[in-house]
């Protein structure tokens, strides 16, 4: 005997999050079979419409699927009912960002669009409290915009690393408590059988050959590139993603340029090999950016309509990208009463794009990670191909 | 009265648009009252679409059952016009003083004096694709519409006819019926009351593009299945499936197959989980060894129907699988595999069948014939919506419908229609 416990304030989050079409399913499964990613055994949407129409929370927030759907949107496009299954499992997800959130009160403040003045007043605050510190601000002087002369340098990297501390700390809790839900540490392992006549027996193979095995899709956007409807996703979403290290890795270099090579000068000529790498990394992630934008809002609305979690993190990513690559304008410009406003403005938005990294869709990122490994581990997306290899 | 072509201005008390089954019962019932009615229809032929079926609900017997005792009821009615291949092309005034104008497409064969020998079709030298049997064979440009005609005379397919190029069969024509020269004719029909019956058309299945039809050979539609059924279908009654001639060992039948889906017909189309279910019957009495799967979202059976269902359920080999079909793939030799989620086991199921037949829906023939009668309101699907005084609708163009609440309804139409006429 099943015991059903719908929650429906569960229902009611899902529809402002996003799946405000869910109670329009009638079960009939199309979506199932025109995802192009789901698994021929208990595949997806179908059985997470019912559970979201009945308020099964629980069922609902343990279900790894969520993750391994990419919004496509085939389903959403093919639906004979406007559903929009592929917007409901968003509005999960987005539901999954609260729910495993650490502490939960900031989680909190990313469900709905009325804590946003909050979200913007924090780092506004906080940018206000850390310039009032002895020797952060500094007054610059020439023509030559230098923004080691307007900040120090050493400040920024400092309170940096302490938002990464804190960054890396919440996420691991929320990581954590991901990983007992779906049950990572007691589910099912998948076994397969190598070999022409099973002559040896794969199990899997931990925590590391799951997570390099995650990585490598995650690295060549495997499941990115099934979408059907949406192609441009898988192309728009890479170049955001190598965007998005490139402009790491030209963060590092620059780093590496002050304490390794001790270049005090951070204003690095456009020939420079980090400057270069930063530069395409920004090209990327900027045309990877404006295509999801304009697909997001074109007419057709085929790719989705994005709830309030996408906008907020689509369009801090933009900003960061925009005002990043105004302010090197400026600076080779030499325009000073530009470039130094828009740093600030600059140092918000990466604000909110970092430290809002375990609450906001950025966390997306682990727990679909984790979602992959959790498939990895269970079998879920090993194709026939995978296993026969 | 038999049908003529006439001219100049005709009177009666009530016309009715549409030959069909509906629009046949609701001329007969008010004609059988005392009135005159005129019929009007773009076929060559009466009996719709009920005509192109094997069998029919409820009693599961051969259309012509039922048309048959229509046409005698015209045949023994004087009261009773019709005219085929016509259509409306303006109506004019209000209730009680309808002014409709009519125009007779040419037949180029004399009714009057076409037997029906067939010894033009001997000679004729153009082939067209049988429309009666959904493109499934051909015909010549002359043809009989189908055996059972009515009225059995011949006609010529004018847009492919080579006319005076050709004119071989009106020098084979023993009794000088055929006239290649004939013209359309506009004529006016004066009507007190108008009772719109004008059916339906099956589904463009062509725009269902993940079920494969157009692009698979295998994958034909409910009312091609029928055709197939019947005796004097392209097989003469055999089933087969059109890409070798092979009698199907399994068959997936699609159910909603663009109804019900916002993205086609958004409604239900009320006939074709029975339609399914009967043509399995058809499959499962003629190649006994065969399968047939349903794959449906829900089963509807309305009221005694239920019983028809059980007694489907009963045969094994009639299979039942809740869960849409959403894509259909090629398999090996024509056969085709059919995608579905079972949503009661929660698998995917790939089925490998022989043939599938797509249960596409009814669409109202008034959301694309533009029928020119202003005071007609059509809702959204293009089903007429309330009755207009004098203007009566039934059958399907009023909404999904089988035969027997079609015919119930063109009763009724028929007593509106005279109410209408009576003021």
């Amino acid at each position: 005997m099943v015991r059903i416990e719908p929650d429906i304030r569960f229902v009611k989050d899902l529809m402002k999050m996003g799946g405000g079409d869910l109670k329009k399913c009638f079960q009939c499964a199309t979506c199932s079979v025109i995802c192009p990613q789901s698994p021929d055994e208990n595949p997806f949407p179908r059985k997470e419409m019912i559970w979201a129409q009945w308020g099964l929370k629980d069922k609902l927030l343990r279900d790894p699927d969520i993750y391994l759907c990419h919004q496509c949107n085939d389903c959403s496009i093919n639906c004979p009912r406007g559903a929009k299954p592929g917007e409901v499992l968003n509005a999960i997800r987005n539901y999954t960002f609260y729910e495993y959130s650490t502490p939960k009160f900031i989680g909190k403040l990313f469900t709905s669009p009325a804590y946003f003045p909050i979200l913007i007043a924090i780092p506004i605050i906080l940018l206000y409290a850390f310039l009032q510190i002895p020797g952060v601000l500094l007054s610059p002087e020439g023509e030559h915009v230098v923004y080691g002369n307007f900040i120090n340098h050493l400040a920024i990297e400092v309170a940096g690393m302490l938002v990464g501390a804190y960054v890396i700390v919440v996420a691991l809790l929320s990581f954590y408590k991901y990983w007992k839900a779906v049950g990572m540490s007691s589910g099912p392992v998948f076994e397969v059988e190598r070999g022409v006549e099973g002559k040896t027996t794969m199990v899997s193979g931990g925590f590391w050959y799951e997570f390099w095995n995650a990585l490598k899709d995650i690295l060549r956007h495997t499941k990115f590139s099934e979408c059907a409807e949406n192609r441009y996703r898988y192309l728009a979403h890479l170049g955001v993603f190598y965007g998005f290290i490139l402009l790491g890795i030209s963060t590092l270099g620059a780093v590496a340029y002050m304490y390794l090579f001790g270049v005090k000068e951070l204003a690095l000529p456009l020939y420079d090999p980090v400057k270069i790498l930063g530069n395409i990394g920004f090209l990327l992630l900027f045309g990877g950016m404006s295509w999801i934008v304009y697909r997001r809002l074109s007419a057709s609305g085929t790719a989705g309509k994005p709830s309030y979690q996408d906008w907020f993190f689509i369009t801090d990513l933009y900003l960061v990208a925009i005002t990043g690559i105004l302010m090197e304008a400026s600076r080779l410009a030499g325009a000073t009463d530009i470039a130094y406003p828009l740093y600030l403005v600059h140092l918000v938005l990466v604000f909110m794009l970092l430290a809002y990294a375990p609450y906001s869709k950025f966390a997306h990122l682990m727990y679909r990670g984790l979602a992959y490994m959790w498939a990895k581990k269970t079998g879920r997306l090993v194709g026939a191909k995978e296993a026969s290899e | 009265m038999r049908e003529s072509i006439p001219s100049g201005q005709l009177s009666g008390n009530i016309l009715v648009i549409g030959g069909g089954i509906a629009g046949l019962s609701a001329a007969l019932e008010a004609s059988e009252a005392g009135y005159d009615v005129f019929v009007i229809d773009r076929n060559p032929y009466l009996g719709g679409r009920v005509a192109q079926l094997y069998k029919y609900f409820p009693k599961l017997c051969p259309p012509y059952c039922g048309l048959e005792i229509l046409f005698r009821r015209i045949r023994s009615n004087p009261k009773i016009k019709f005219l085929t291949m016509s259509e409306v092309v303006d109506v004019s005034g209000s209730a009680g003083n309808f002014d409709v104008t009519v125009k007779i497409n040419p037949r180029y064969v004399d009714i009057a004096k076409c037997t029906a020998c067939g010894e033009c079709v001997e000679v004729c030298p153009v082939e067209r694709p049988n429309e009666f049997n959904y493109g499934m064979d051909t015909t010549k440009a002359i043809y009989l519409p189908h055996d059972l005609a009515f009225p059995m005379k011949y006609v010529i397919d004018g847009s492919v006819c080579k006319k005076d190029e050709c004119a071989k069969c009106v020098q084979t024509c023993k009794y000088d019926a055929i006239d290649l020269s004939m013209e359309p004719k506009t004529i006016t029909i004066k009507a007190e009351s108008i009772v719109v019956a004008t059916g339906w058309k099956p589904y463009d299945a062509t725009k269902l593009t993940n079920l494969g039809f157009g692009k698979y050979q295998n994958v034909i539609t409910n009312v091609m299945m029928e055709r197939l059924a019947s005796f004097n279908g392209p097989t003469k009654g055999k089933i087969v499936r059109p890409s070798d001639g092979k009698e199907p060992s399994t068959v997936a039948f699609v159910q909603c197959a663009g109804s019900r889906d916002e993205n086609h017909l958004p409604y239900c189309s009320a006939i074709c989980c029975l339609a399914s279910m009967k043509q399995a019957t058809y499959l499962r009495e003629q190649l006994p060894d065969s399968k047939a799967y349903i794959f449906y979202i829900d089963i509807r059976t309305p009221g005694r129907y239920e019983d028809f269902y059980t007694q489907v359920k009963e045969d094994e080999n009639i299979v039942f699988i809740k869960g849409k079909v959403a894509k259909v793939e090629e398999g090996e030799n024509g056969n085709l595999i059919v995608v579905a989620e079972n949503t009661l086991t929660g698998e995917k199921t790939r089925t490998e069948v022989e043939m599938v037949v797509l249960a596409t829906g009814m669409q109202p023939e008034l959301s694309d014939i533009n029928l020119p009668i202003k005071d007609l309101k059509l809702d959204s699907y293009g089903f007429a919506t309330f009755d207009v005084p004098g203007i009566y609708a039934a059958g399907v163009a009023r909404g999904p419908s089988d035969v027997a609440s079609s015919v119930e309804e063109s009763t009724a139409a028929a007593l509106k229609g005279i109410q209408a006429a009576k003021r």
